[in-house]
């Protein structure tokens, strides 16, 4: 071993990113490629539905909404998609997927309890819980950690 | 080279997406945060997009220990410029360069999808003009050649379902080991596969890592396997002729690697040709 250098037992693969490493997110298999796949081998059928959901998105132009609305940004998509890769949906409904006017993707969860979390423009994760319809909290997601005790909120199915 | 010429499996249609050329060396002495805006001044006309990315792991095949046959991921401690990684794309974002202080990467990769694969005989000449650029660049800046330790081939490549196959039920269909046939009656159609395997190149010149899983393309959300390739391994010497001679070894190795991997039946597809 050379001095100065720690080895590490883990394949390349293990390289991957968290929430807040969210530029290189698209870096899934080898680290030195640079092609985008989302890797599903580990997602539920309903993790990779929200996702196709996402994806679908991409098609939106501008004015999509004749309200002059700005298409998604890739970044908007790539942040969206690992946020619903850290979203344990066994409990869950498949969440509506849905562009918001300013650039954003919103993900809704209805019930007695609701919650919206939103991945906007800028990159940042806001949510907002609702209770028989009527918001009760409302702030920003700083770390996929938070996100289990924000869903525990929402009624299961 | 003329398809006369060439002894290597050849397809028409690969469904390869994306290569990367690469070599890894001793952290350079004396390379600061400050050579990573002077390099993109020699090469901004072509890369005029530069963006910053962590650093990647030091990755080096060893054959020193028996019994594992994983590469080594090391982690410096002392590197002045930890997690630091320049990524200098061309406008199109066809190509990439890679470059962090012990490292430095070529990228092709597809964008729309329906572009053509330039093959690596037009690849490996740009690796080497812009390897050569680089190289001229640290000798401009009093910084030694890079003293290189380990030459990687990787190859991805997008095995799009409903082209010769449609579940992982066929994966048969697809790859040529798997026999796609269980000993008894219990298990049902696999929902999912993947798989990993690594094979030495002989007189320890490197190795040879596959990797499939199913994956998402984000572009146009289809359903994929993709096959990853990397061929690893030490050069004779720090020489961009050991290099190259290196990368013919690794190139060898993922086509002929990728074509006894996979069947006939996806060939035809491919359009194998030689």
């Amino acid at each position: 071993m050379e001095e100065n250098h720690m080895i590490l037992d883990a394949p390349p693969q293990a390289y991957l990113t968290t929430f807040e490493e969210s530029d290189c997110f698209y870096l899934s298999g080898s680290p030195s490629t640079w092609t985008n796949e989302v890797s599903v081998y580990d997602l539920d059928t309903k993790q990779i539905q929200a996702i196709y959901e996402v994806i679908r998105l991409r098609e939106l132009e501008e004015n999509w909404d004749s309200y002059g609305s700005p298409p998604l940004k890739v970044e908007t998509i790539n942040k969206s998609i690992a946020l619903i890769k850290n979203v344990p949906m066994e409990d869950l409904p498949v969440p509506h997927v849905i562009p918001t006017a300013d650039g954003g993707i919103q993900f809704e969860w209805g019930g007695i309890r609701g919650l919206e979390i939103e991945v906007t423009q800028n990159g940042e994760i806001e949510y907002l819980k609702c209770e028989n319809g009527e918001p009760v909290e409302e702030s920003s997601i700083e770390r996929f950690t938070q996100l289990d005790s924000l869903l525990r909120w929402v009624s299961p199915v | 080279m003329t398809t006369k010429e060439r002894t290597l499996s050849l397809f028409s249609e690969p469904p390869v997406v994306e290569t990367v050329l690469g070599v890894q060396f001793v952290p350079l002495k004396g390379f600061g945060l400050q050579h990573f805006g002077l390099f993109w001044s020699k090469v901004r006309e072509e890369y005029p997009k530069l963006v910053s990315q962590p650093s990647l792991p030091r990755v080096i095949e060893s054959f020193e220990e028996k019994f594992v046959p994983k590469p080594e991921i090391t982690v410096s401690l002392s590197e002045k410029l930890p997690g630091l990684r320049g990524w200098y794309l061309n406008e199109p974002e066809t190509r990439l360069i890679q470059i962090q202080n012990d490292r430095f990467l070529y990228n092709w990769k597809k964008v729309k999808g329906n572009e053509t694969y330039p093959q690596f005989d037009t690849i490996q000449p740009e690796f080497k003009a812009n390897w050569e650029k680089f190289c001229k660049f640290l000798t401009d800046e009093d910084i030694d050649h890079p003293e290189l330790t380990q030459c990687e081939v990787t190859y991805v490549n997008h095995i799009d379902i409903g082209k010769g196959w449609n579940s992982f039920g066929e994966f048969d269909k697809v790859f040529a080991p798997w026999s796609g046939k269980f000993s008894g009656r219990f298990l049902p159609t696999p929902e999912k596969m993947t798989f990993n395997t690594t094979f030495v190149i002989p007189n320890k010149k490197g190795r040879l890592h596959i990797s499939a899983m199913p994956a998402i393309r984000r572009n146009d959300g289809k359903e994929i396997i993709k096959v990853e390739l990397t061929a690893r391994g030490r050069p004779t010497n720090s020489n961009i002729s050991a290099v190259l001679e290196w990368f013919q070894i690794g190139h060898e190795w993922i086509v002929q690697g990728f074509t006894d991997l996979t069947t006939d039946h996806m060939h035809k597809i491919w359009r194998r040709t030689i």
